[in-house]
């Protein structure tokens, strides 16, 4: 589903994400973990299609089409979803206006009918169940003056309202109580299917109790490093990352002591 | 080299304005005894007022503070006629209003006189009456005595003097004691360019409410396309414990030059609202200007301005704070799209013995495109210790990180755009307390930056 081969990406002129490979099919969910600079969210934002971020090298394939041609909308459309660190925002915009709005676009695209305002409020009304969200955030404005945890409920509804192939979710744990941490967790866990896939990029491994990888990968100074399975997250979990920056410094000392 | 340009430029403009002032000088001389109201000392009185202000401070230049971002030299150099005639005038269609709010009581008038058989004046509320000025000053001047020319700066600058000195018609709407108008009264006025020659309108609506009256007006331009001009004024009179909302609908054609005032005198415990939304005319100067002179008063001074193409849209607001605990609220939003021009200037003054004003002045614009361009002013001059003062006033463009959120949410860049705009206007209108007006308004905005897409809800 998704291919990321030798992806080099500078923001400013300074080279972030450094010959990224990762390859995700249908139904698995990879989580991606890193420490703070090691070039997560630049992942997510270039997935996502951001502007501010020069592709240097490399390609991203998904469904065979060359993500990164794509504008972002177009992105959303053939499904792949962002869910965002830090949502935006939008004053004056009424969250229902734009739940609706996108529902409708995606729906447009994919040949189904556009749903009116009455099965737009049933379709939403059964989602919001999910992320246990009340129905009062419809009718406030986009994000403005929810809580963190409001915040990533609302990224949640919309992944399950616009039921994309790719899920991107962008440190979704963080902020988050406990409770909410749930919550969130079980609403994404709800919409995994075999022909769904789960990119869960995160710092910490407390969201992956509930989200339970299939792989787990190490991104350090803009490359994967390391990959396994669920147990690689929870070794992170317990030792740090700091083994691993060790373990990389000898591979290249070796690699280098090889090639003199 | 630079320099002489300049001195052209200047001295070109210069020309232009005086032979504006001359023109119209002339008009005043030929028209004064077919003008009505020539019989009453106080009507003689405001023209020759008028004539004077035309006379000694011309038509205003760039150099008159006021004027500092709007050149009239274009606009004043052309020879603006009175049409005598009119045939088969239809009141043209609005991109603002829905044709039922449409349905309603109004009076018409067309190229500045009323007209009848367009005008709907039956079923008005008990309390209300509403007469063209032309008919008042012939039959009952004693209606309008205490409030035209009495309201309104005639001072102020020359174009105000023209309109003091040869206004010819307009609405006159007296609110008696206690009366009660709730869905407003629309005051249309449609301009029909001639086809020879430039045509225009000079058009003084007077509004009085009596104490404790309560009633809502909807004052609406349109012209149809060609050489147009409107000048207007409308005097408020809002008698104590009276409240009067006062809408304006700017929508003039493309090559239209618009010049309006509406302005109020607000006492004891009155309440005075203007809400303006002002999209049309080539070159469009609106003035709103509040004196409160009774403590408890309150005004509400809202507006939207929205110049596109070439238009140039110049705002300007002047609330006097006269007394002590008086509050004024103003809310402007400007979004300036293509190579349009906005100006806004937001004058409060709080006089020395005003104690207790509170005076909150926001005004925001959104540039919408490279060359769209604006120029933002707010003036407080405050004379008394003891007040609650605020003002801002920003420029900005779309956020680019709700655009990006909304975009990867399958919402194209074009909708997003109009989304986020929408957004940025719906505050002005949702403030208008009459609901299916602010639907009409929301409903037209929507469409207009949205294109033909669905509606908010």
């Amino acid at each position: 589903m998704l291919d990321i081969q030798n992806l080099q990406v500078a923001v400013d002129g300074k080279l972030i994400l450094k010959g990224l490979d990762l390859h995700v099919r249908a139904g698995e969910v990879h989580a991606v973990m890193g420490p703070n600079g090691a070039g997560k969210s630049t992942l997510a934002n270039v997935l996502a299609g951001r502007e501010g971020y020069q592709i240097k090298g490399g390609s991203v394939q998904y469904q065979g089409k060359d993500l990164l041609a794509l504008p972002p909308e177009q992105r959303a459309r053939e499904g792949v979803f962002l869910s965002f660190q830090y949502p935006v925002e939008i004053p004056g915009v009424s969250n229902a206006y734009f739940l609706k709005a996108a529902v409708n676009a995606v729906r447009k695209h994919r040949g189904m009918a556009e749903l009116d305002a009455m099965e737009f409020l049933q379709f939403v009304r059964e989602r919001m169940k999910l992320v246990e969200m009340d129905e009062k955030f419809l009718s406030r404005s986009v994000n403005e003056g929810f809580s963190g945890g409001e915040k990533k409920r609302n990224e949640i509804l919309q992944l399950s309202l616009l039921e994309p192939k790719l899920a991107v979710l962008d440190e979704t744990d963080s902020g988050l109580d406990i409770d909410a941490l749930r919550v969130v967790a079980s609403g994404v866990n709800a919409l995994r299917s075999p022909d769904r896939a789960l990119l869960v990029i995160t710092h910490y491994q407390r969201l992956l109790d509930y989200l339970v990888p299939d792989h787990t990968h190490v991104l350090l100074g803009g490359r994967i490093v390391k990959s396994g399975g669920r147990e690689l997250a929870v070794e992170l979990e317990q030792r740090g990352y700091k083994w691993i920056e060790d373990e990389v410094k000898a591979q290249k000392k070796g690699a280098r002591a090889e090639a003199r | 080299m630079t320099t002489m340009v300049t001195h052209a430029k200047v001295s070109a403009s210069a020309d232009a304005l005086a032979r504006g002032r001359a023109h119209w000088l002339q008009r005043a001389g030929v028209e004064a005894k077919s003008l009505p109201g020539a019989a009453h000392g106080f009507v003689a009185a405001l023209r020759e007022r008028g004539r004077a202000v035309l006379d000694v401070r011309g038509l205003p230049s760039r150099r008159d503070d006021d004027w500092k971002y709007t050149d009239l030299a274009d606009v004043a150099d052309v020879p603006w006629t009175r049409p005598d005639g009119r045939e088969g005038v239809t009141v043209p269609t609005s991109s603002l209003l829905d044709d039922a709010l449409r349905a309603g009581p109004a009076a018409v008038f067309v190229n500045g006189v009323f007209e009848p058989s367009l005008s709907r004046l039956q079923g008005l509320p008990r309390g209300v009456r509403v007469l063209p000025l032309a008919v008042a000053l012939a039959e009952a001047p004693e209606l309008v005595e205490s409030t035209l020319g009495r309201v309104a700066q005639v001072e102020v600058h020359g174009l105000a003097g023209i309109n003091a000195a040869m206004f010819r018609d307009g609405a006159v709407v007296l609110l008696e004691r206690g009366a009660v108008l709730d869905a407003p009264l629309h005051l249309v006025h449609v301009g029909v360019p001639l086809a020879s020659a430039a045509g225009s309108a000079v058009v003084r609506n007077v509004i009085v409410a009596a104490e404790g009256a309560s009633g809502s007006v909807l004052e609406h331009h349109l012209s149809l396309p060609g050489a147009w001009m409107t000048s207007v004024v409308t005097e408020v009179s809002v008698a104590p414990g009276a409240r009067v909302v006062h809408y304006e609908l700017e929508e003039e054609s493309p090559r239209a030059f618009h010049v309006g005032s509406v302005e109020a005198r607000v006492e004891r415990d009155g309440r005075f609202e203007s809400h303006l939304v002002a999209v049309g005319g080539g070159l469009a100067r609106r003035e709103v200007r509040t004196a409160l002179v009774g403590a408890g008063a309150e005004c509400v001074i809202n507006g939207l301005y929205m110049p596109r193409v070439a238009q140039h849209l110049d705002c300007f607001t002047s609330i006097e704070h006269r007394v002590a605990h008086c509050t004024s609220q103003q809310l402007y939003k400007g979004v300036i799209a293509d190579d349009g021009r906005g100006v806004w200037t937001g004058r409060v003054l709080v006089a020395e013995n005003a104690q207790k004003t509170s005076a909150l002045q926001t005004n925001m614009n959104l540039l919408l495109s490279e060359k769209a361009h604006v120029d933002t002013r707010p003036q407080l001059e405050i004379y008394a210790d003891d007040v609650k003062c605020s003002h801002g006033a920003t420029v900005g463009r779309l956020d680019a990180d709700a655009l990006f959120y909304l975009r990867t949410r399958g919402i194209d860049e074009a909708a997003a755009r109009s989304l986020l705009t929408f957004a940025f206007v719906a505050e002005v209108v949702s403030a208008m307390p009459f609901a299916p007006l602010r639907q009409s308004l929301e409903r037209a905005l929507a469409t207009g930056l949205l294109g033909d897409r669905e509606v908010a809800v």
